[in-house]
């Protein structure tokens, strides 16, 4: 084996989950396994945990794009690709929305971790993980009303998030997933339920975000706890 | 200067010798205009904001009367230091809390446009990068700066969040600082308009005590900015007022990429910024 070739052997044994994303193999459709990050909800509620992150969702599988992750690219993507808004219209685990020919559907999970880890969850599904846009949303449900909240993102790579349907985070081009990354201006979270959704753009590689609330010192917001439409 | 913690002695200066021995450091000197300061008084602003009064024997544009001077108070290895009080000029705003530059939340364009090494066709912003004559190598020639009148075409007509991101030398993060006559001030300086450099796009604070950049300049006070210097060179952003809202209020980095106005803490790197030359 020369040394090129062990070269190539090394890469491909220690990147094989990547690289089994790669484009130009022809390869089954078939689900390949649970995500090991992610889990199918096992009750009604969840609560956010110690650091206040928001770790049940709904995702829609994802959509292609042209990867391309400006301020501009990522607005139009959006556009082009959006979905029903409405806060009273939140989708159910099995929903199906129509993207051009496909038929795609949504997911619910609770994940393990302090973000969601988009790569697993489209990987499992044996969906693209590069090119692609993730609708994802949950219901936030606060004991009382909150004002001077705001809402903390990170993802990898650009997103825009809304809250109750208001538009309140933008964050682009190519980037890493990072605590607090983008922060909302003050916002009120009303007593109940409070619908946030966000679009997750990926180019290459890794993909996964994470949410919570801050409240007007900084700190996470704890006590909220997350549901989805039964 | 000495300082000894007796009050018979022995002063000594910033070197440990006593100021009998020839010891000594001179606070402030002369400089620019203005001849021979002194009369220091102290004006302790709070917050961990300070600043000392004085006067020039001389000021030499106003025919050499003694004038009253004020200007920031810094410490350094414990020692005070003469600070400078703002002057206008276009900056790059950088928080100390992230390292990253204030800017309008615009698309940037790469200055120079967009990759045309070697000669290649330039976009919008200036001329393809190494663009140059046919023959001429195009490494060698200079890329110019970036003018908001190259880019801004593209940028929305009304009012405009700000973020914060690296610094690229691009246009939307570049803010010329002018002091606003007949608005005031605060001691030692006027209040500032800050705009994007090249337009009248200027920072104003919100009544939600969140920040946006609105397409023109009206003086109001939620527009006027006081811009002070703080203890280790750094500067605190406030404006005049905010509507509806009292107290005082500080430009504030949160998360990683998010200006906005809180409560200054003296001690966060959250409310220094450092105003850098492009």
């Amino acid at each position: 084996m020369s040394r090129l070739l062990l070269l190539l052997a090394v890469v491909a044994g220690t990147t094989g989950a990547v690289l089994a994303q790669g484009p130009a193999p022809a390869q089954s459709t078939a689900p390949r396994g649970p995500a090991p990050s992610l889990a199918r909800p096992a009750s009604a509620t969840k609560v956010v945990n110690a650091d206040g992150f928001l770790q049940r969702w709904l995702i829609l599988e994802p959509i292609r794009t042209n990867g391309q992750l400006t301020d501009t690219a990522v607005q139009a993507a959006i556009k082009a690709q959006a979905v029903p808004t409405e806060p009273s219209k939140v989708p159910r685990h099995g929903d199906k929305v129509a993207v051009g020919d496909a038929q795609l559907a949504w997911h619910a999970v609770d994940t393990i971790g302090y973000n969601v880890n988009l790569y697993h969850f489209a990987y499992a599904l044996n969906k693209p993980t590069s090119n692609v846009l993730f609708w994802v949303t949950t219901i936030v449900n606060a004991p009382r009303e909150m004002s001077g909240a705001r809402l903390a993102i990170g993802s990898n790579a650009a997103s825009v998030w809304w809250v109750n349907g208001r538009e309140v985070i933008g964050i682009f081009n190519d980037r890493q997933s990072v605590v607090d990354d983008g922060v909302s201006k003050r916002l009120t979270l009303q007593k109940g339920p409070n619908v946030i959704r966000a679009a997750i753009l990926n180019g290459g590689g890794a993909t996964d975000f994470c949410a919570r609330f801050l409240d007007e010192a900084g700190l996470p917001v704890k006590g909220l706890t997350v549901s989805l439409v039964e | 200067m000495g300082r000894s913690r007796k009050v018979t002695g022995p002063f000594v200066d910033n070197l440990g010798i006593d100021m009998l021995q020839g010891g000594g450091k001179l606070f402030l000197a002369s400089g620019g205009r203005f001849i021979g300061p002194g009369h220091f008084g102290l004006l302790e602003l709070g917050d961990g904001v300070q600043k000392f009064s004085m006067h020039y024997e001389a000021d030499l544009d106003r025919g050499g009367i003694s004038v009253l001077d004020i200007r920031p108070l810094l410490w350094r290895d414990g020692w005070p230091v003469a600070g400078e009080n703002f002057k206008e000029g276009t900056y790059q705003i950088e928080s100390a809390r992230t390292g990253t530059a204030l800017e309008l939340a615009v698309q940037g364009t790469p200055v120079g446009g967009l990759r045309g090494r070697g000669g290649g066709r330039g976009a919008a912003g200036g001329g393809g990068r190494g663009a140059g004559p046919a023959g001429e190598p195009a490494a060698r020639n200079p890329i110019p700066a970036q003018e908001a009148s190259q880019v801004s075409a593209e940028w929305p007509a009304g009012a405009i969040d700000v973020r914060m991101s690296p610094y690229m030398v691009q246009a939307q993060q570049k803010w010329a600082v002018t002091p606003v006559a007949n608005a005031g001030g605060y001691p030692g300086s006027p209040y500032f308009k800050i705009a994007i450099a090249g337009t009248d796009r200027a920072l104003t604070a919100t009544a939600e005590r969140e920040l946006v950049v609105l397409p023109t300049f009206t003086g109001r006070p939620e527009q006027l900015w006081r811009i002070e210097q703080l203890s280790d060179g750094t500067y605190r952003v406030m404006p005049k007022s905010i509507p509806d809202t009292q107290g005082a209020w500080a430009l504030s980095a949160i998360g990683s990429s998010m200006p906005t106005l809180g409560r200054f803490a003296a001690d966060s790197d959250r409310y220094r910024w450092s105003f850098k030359t492009p």
